[in-house]
């Protein structure tokens, strides 16, 4: 092969191996790009811890319905329920939930649960002012234990959202 | 390498012809020799795939539990996509482009031989160990294609092995999609400018790009579902704070492109074809070029509308909506062009053609059906049900897998110096294009209903169009079996008949190879050609 040509054909290789590096770096940087998106635009559901309490004016014009479901997920040996299915709320005022966690299994467990708003664009209007979120627990074996959360809708909640759905899932994270 | 080594090597080629025995097809780094053995595995990987499709099929003939267990059942759909993408289509069009790319720029073989050489055998290790997946413990995947996670950390032993089995074909691929860059990009003829060249080699440059785009990307996807099932990360699982969802918006990032690195090629070769069996220059070349990148850039853009269904913002629904609608533009110039080509030409329909046209007319079906699966919101009564089996089978069997029997057909006489038998090659296509349609045109109706795909029983409701869609299955893959003993006969001496330099009538206007004697020599173009066809233009 001619050598003018062999030098060419070097040159495009090592450009073209440079373009694979980078896409895939590409795909490493989406994990943390996501993350930011999500965040801005709340597409996966993910409310956020507020650090103080908020005093909002309670808009009494309007009532919405704010329900409560619970899950756990694949072979996590709890019982875990909310008190009460659903409340009628005005945005703006502090809505309260007990709910009851109950380890089933007769081992110690760690487990947290993760929070998500339903339908998603709303969550940036869900405000969680206590919440056992995000962090991990200890379950004795057996144990009962009943947990609060209180969150506020902030109250320039768009008016076509009149049913939203808090839901949290717990995971066992025993090592 | 010094250039005094590269000269020696340069005057070896002209001492030797090929290898004598078996070991040629092993070390050999000649470009028509390694298009012949990606060529050979794709057919043969077409087999296996199509054995696996049978199974399904032979499953879902009548509603009940026939003859597999359910996860036997999404391991055959699971192993008969990703061994038809990556074992049979992707290597036919990468040995489509290995014989014709040189042949048709005027280069003496592909700019790295060597490197050839090795991404054909890192894509047989690759399939191998897919392969080797279905005897392992767990069984081999079974999540479907797409490998979405949680689903997928549930298989098995074979994960692992799937997963470093994507990374090897990965690589090869990458490895091919570089050498075909730097043998467009360093090797053409002098007089050979980009856009004089013949439109296969345009849409292989294009696809080639795709692929060093998406392959890595690929590769991280699966690597991080690596370390979620083995180092406790948690990229894309809910309990550590991950996101399952990413997951899909990474896979589509290379999923969407990568259908289309299975379609450009198809696009390239019906335009080769259709315009020597018309017997006028190609339609709107340069449009054709500037849809094939059009279609390209939108590729990577339009990832989500494979997630309609994961509760996207409004806006992103609509966005992804839009920008896939917009695909059909650049797509049509192509159908209206290929559609002019044949305008007043004088058309002969030997099988080439017929298969070509049976693709321009089958793959806008397929694409009508794409146009439907866009619109966000009805895509929601679709969505992972039988009608978009129907679509993705419309534009990859009549479209892409018929554009290689028609490639196959149009070249193999170059190739060989034998004519194939004509008779039986159009009663092969005949065969084919009917069967086709009774296989897959029911599952349209199927889906509508709601039937879901990858599930091995159903509601008796489906089970007329099931047992329609299975009779035509059967026709359509026993078919294929008259297109191996035609090309076994084609390469042993065919009908006798020894054919002309240019083969089809005046085709050595259209693109170089035709200019070549038939068989074509093992080494061509060892000095550039001094002229090139003009009837691009």
């Amino acid at each position: 092969m001619n050598p003018d040509v062999e030098q060419r054909n070097k040159k495009t290789v090592r450009a073209l191996l440079f373009l694979v590096l980078l896409m895939f770096l590409f795909a490493v940087a989406l994990i943390p790009l996501y993350d930011i998106l999500c965040e801005i635009t709340g597409i996966n559901g993910k409310t956020r811890q507020e650090s103080s309490a908020l005093n909002y004016t309670i808009d009494t014009q309007r009532a919405i319905s704010f329900e409560f479901i619970t899950s756990i997920g694949s072979g996590t040996g709890l019982e875990f329920k909310a008190d009460k299915y659903q409340l009628k709320v005005h945005p703006g005022e502090v809505i309260s939930m007990t709910y009851t966690v109950r380890n089933k299994t007769d081992k110690r467990m760690l487990a947290k649960a993760n929070p998500s708003v339903t339908p998603g664009p709303a969550v940036s209007y869900v405000k969680n002012t206590k919440c056992f979120c995000f962090a991990t627990q200890v379950f004795e074996a057996g144990e009962t234990r009943h947990l609060d959360v209180q969150l506020v809708v902030d109250p320039v909640l768009p008016a076509r959202y009149k049913r939203l759905t808090f839901g949290l899932t717990y995971y066992d994270t025993t090592i | 390498m010094s250039a005094v080594v590269a000269e020696h090597e340069h005057d070896d080629h002209h001492d030797h012809g090929p290898e004598k025995g078996f070991l040629r097809w092993i070390i050999t780094t000649n470009h028509k020799d390694i298009g012949t053995l990606y060529l050979v595995f794709a057919l043969a990987m077409f087999f296996v795939g199509g054995s696996m499709a049978l199974i399904i099929r032979a499953e879902l003939f009548e509603p009940g539990m026939q003859f597999v267990s359910p996860q036997f059942f999404n391991s055959m759909t699971t192993m008969h996509a990703l061994v038809m993408v990556f074992g049979a289509v992707m290597p036919a069009f990468v040995g489509f482009a290995n014989w014709q790319i040189p042949l048709m720029i005027g280069a003496p073989d592909m700019a790295l031989p060597r490197m050839n050489n090795m991404s054909f055998w890192l894509l047989v290790a690759g399939i191998l160990m897919l392969a080797s997946t279905l005897f392992m413990e767990g069984g081999a995947p079974a999540s479907g294609w797409t490998l979405y996670p949680p689903l997928v950390l549930q298989t098995g032993a074979a994960l692992p092995f799937a997963i470093f089995s994507v990374h090897l074909l990965g690589i090869s691929s990458i490895m091919g999609a570089i050498n075909i860059i730097a043998t467009i990009f360093n090797m053409r003829a002098p007089k050979m400018t980009l856009m004089k060249m013949p439109l296969f080699v345009w849409t292989w440059l294009i696809t080639a790009f795709l692929l060093i785009a998406i392959m890595p990307v690929f590769a991280g996807a699966v690597t991080m579902l690596l370390t979620d099932r083995f180092f406790d990360t948690s990229f894309f699982d809910a309990a550590g704070g991950g996101d399952p969802v990413l997951y899909q918006h990474i896979f589509w990032f290379f999923g969407h492109p990568e259908v289309y690195v299975m379609i450009l090629p198809t696009f390239g070769i019906a335009s080769t074809i259709i315009p020597v069996f018309a017997r006028k220059p190609l339609f709107g070349y340069s449009s054709m070029v500037y849809a094939t990148a059009a279609i390209a850039f939108l590729s990577f853009i339009v990832w989500a509308h494979h997630m309609f269904t994961v509760g996207m913002p409004m806006a992103g629904e609509l966005y992804f909506m839009y920008a896939t609608m917009l695909i059909a533009i650049p797509t049509g110039v192509k159908i209206f062009n290929w559609t002019a080509t044949m305008w007043e030409g004088s058309m002969t329909f030997e099988t080439p053609m017929l298969f070509s046209i049976a693709f321009v007319v089958l793959f806008t079906l397929g694409g009508f059906t794409g146009l439907m699966m866009a619109l966000a919101p009805v895509d929601f009564q679709y969505h992972d049900t039988y009608f978009i089996v129907a679509h993705f089978h419309y534009t990859l069997v009549p479209a892409s897998v018929f554009i290689i029997m028609a490639g196959a057909y149009f070249w193999v006489p170059k190739w060989t110096g034998h004519m194939y038998d004509e008779r039986l090659a159009r009663f092969h296509f005949w065969l084919s294009a009917i069967s086709v349609n009774i296989l897959f045109f029911p599952q349209h109706f199927l889906g509508l209903a709601g039937m879901p795909r990858r599930i091995p029983d159903y509601a008796v409701q489906f089970a007329d169009w099931n047992m329609v869609s299975s009779i035509g299955a059967f026709i359509f893959g026993f078919s294929q079996l008259l297109f191996v003993y035609i090309m076994y006969k084609t390469v042993k001496g065919g009908t006798g008949e020894k054919v002309s330099d240019e083969v089809w009538e005046d085709a050595h206007k259209h693109s170089l190879e035709w200019s070549l004697p038939s068989p074509v020599p093992y080494h061509t173009f060892d000095t550039p050609p001094e002229k090139i066809p003009t009837e691009h233009f």
